[in-house]
């Protein structure tokens, strides 16, 4: 069952799933049962907190909106198809939970903090420091991009989802996917070179 | 002409998003906690493998034994001892204990708009649910009952309950519940902290309903009433149809 809610990339474990992302496995029921829930929650928690920071939810709010996902997830259970990666169809809630979260009142006033990286786990104490503060370049320039376009930039640049599922996942053109992506990588470049001169580096 | 895709990013900014990728796990996240308040608001049972802490720890097992050992030998003695200390502590208590004075204190505000005063006044009840009651005879002047004003803050709270029960009505699909959520924030609240959300989510509401009509006589209505709102660009999108590049 976890093979078969896995994401791609990285996280994909069995052969015949990474077969199921690339859309060659035999079509199988739709849904999942609660405990396939429960195991999506516990194989992809990490992986939706990621994506809701980059989606610009401070690391405060993370448990929160975290919750706003998988409980909009679970209602939409019988949606999910799992010859299929859970991923893209997970950023898609994330997106939308994030957009909510940002439209109020609240919390558009709020600040983008950049300073609670974690640090990664790598053997070399310069790599782990150079590794978050790009951690933080990498949000920080995603915080100047339009969500919209954030979306498919992370799903594709980030998540390595390809142009159709993403386009799939939020129910938008494939030309829409391909125009959004390609203001989004405009905007990130810009972003990170205005961001590091502003760091007074390179 | 089929769309193309665009150029890549360059190596320096893809070894960028190598970290990002790689990024671990925020500290302090839950994921427990979490889960089980996602149980919590679905109305869950618990599952068997949520059970990780067992209800005895292994090492007060021991203790327990004893414990029980004792019971079973002294049991008797204990029972006795236990009946004549409450016999005592409820006689105790019964003198000790000063009488109840029970106090009920109901505050009602009372304006008058004429000067004379009224004789007799049959006021119905001024309650939580209903604050506002006003009195009719036709043989006095109009009197009016009014609650008294409720704390800010706690209005500001109770907003909130109805702009989220919206927000994951419609996360979910359910434009009816969302729209019943904002009608129900507009009675209470009209002009709440929170009412340029409840506006701007009543135009996404009726949109996501297909009520175009309506969703477009309410975002005329919401650039009237908030025109610097950061929710603009998007009531316009709502009601334009379709997915801006």
């Amino acid at each position: 069952m976890v093979d078969s809610l896995m994401g791609r990339g990285a996280t994909l474990q069995s052969p015949s799933v990474a077969d199921g992302a690339r859309g060659q496995a035999p079509a199988r029921a739709q849904g999942i049962d609660e405990a396939g829930f429960v195991e999506l929650f516990r194989v992809e928690f990490h992986y939706v907190c990621n994506t809701l920071r980059r989606f610009g939810v401070r690391p405060g709010d993370l448990s929160d909106k975290a919750h706003d996902v998988f409980v909009a997830v679970f209602e939409r259970r019988a949606d999910f198809d799992p010859s299929r990666p859970a991923r893209p169809w997970l950023c898609g809630f994330a997106y939308r939970v994030a957009a909510d979260h940002r439209r109020n009142a609240w919390t558009r006033r709020a600040v983008f903090d950049d300073t609670a990286e974690p640090a990664p786990d790598v053997a070399d104490p310069g790599e782990r420091l150079d590794a978050a503060r790009n951690r933080a370049l990498v949000l920080a320039a995603l915080e100047t991009i339009e969500l919209d376009r954030r979306v498919v930039f992370v799903m594709s640049d980030l998540d390595g989802v390809s142009a159709p599922e993403v386009a799939a996942a939020l129910s938008i053109p494939l030309g829409t996917v391909y125009s959004r992506l390609r203001l989004a990588r405009e905007d990130f470049s810009a972003a990170v070179k205005r961001l590091r001169l502003k760091r007074g580096e390179r | 002409m089929s769309p193309s895709p665009p150029e890549a990013l360059p190596p320096e900014l893809q070894a960028l998003l190598d970290d990002e990728r790689a990024r671990p796990a925020t500290p302090g996240l839950d994921p427990d906690a979490v889960l089980a308040r996602v149980r919590q608001t679905l109305h869950l049972g618990h599952a068997p493998d949520l059970e990780r802490e067992p209800s005895v720890p292994r090492e007060a097992a021991p203790h327990a034994l004893a414990a029980s050992k004792v019971g079973a030998l002294k049991g008797p003695l204990l029972a006795l001892t236990f009946a004549t200390g409450v016999a005592v502590g409820a006689g105790g208590h019964a003198v000790l204990q000063p009488p109840r004075r029970v106090v009920v204190e109901r505050r009602v505000v009372v304006e008058r708009r004429a000067e004379a005063p009224p004789e007799r006044v049959v006021a119905r009840e001024a309650t939580a649910a209903a604050p506002t009651a006003e009195v009719v005879d036709a043989d006095e002047p109009e009197v009016t009952l009014r609650a008294p004003a409720r704390p800010t803050q706690s209005l500001t709270q109770g907003e909130r309950i109805f702009i989220d029960q919206a927000r994951n009505a419609l996360l979910r699909g359910n434009h009816a519940a969302a729209l019943r959520a904002l009608r129900e924030h507009q009675r209470l609240h009209p002009r709440g902290a929170l009412a340029e959300d409840r506006d701007g989510l009543w135009v996404e509401a009726l949109a996501a309903a297909g009520r175009l009509d309506e969703a477009r006589a309410r975002a005329t209505d919401f650039h009237r009433s908030y025109p610097d709102s950061l929710y603009g660009g998007r009531v316009d999108r709502l009601v334009g149809g379709g997915a801006a590049p």
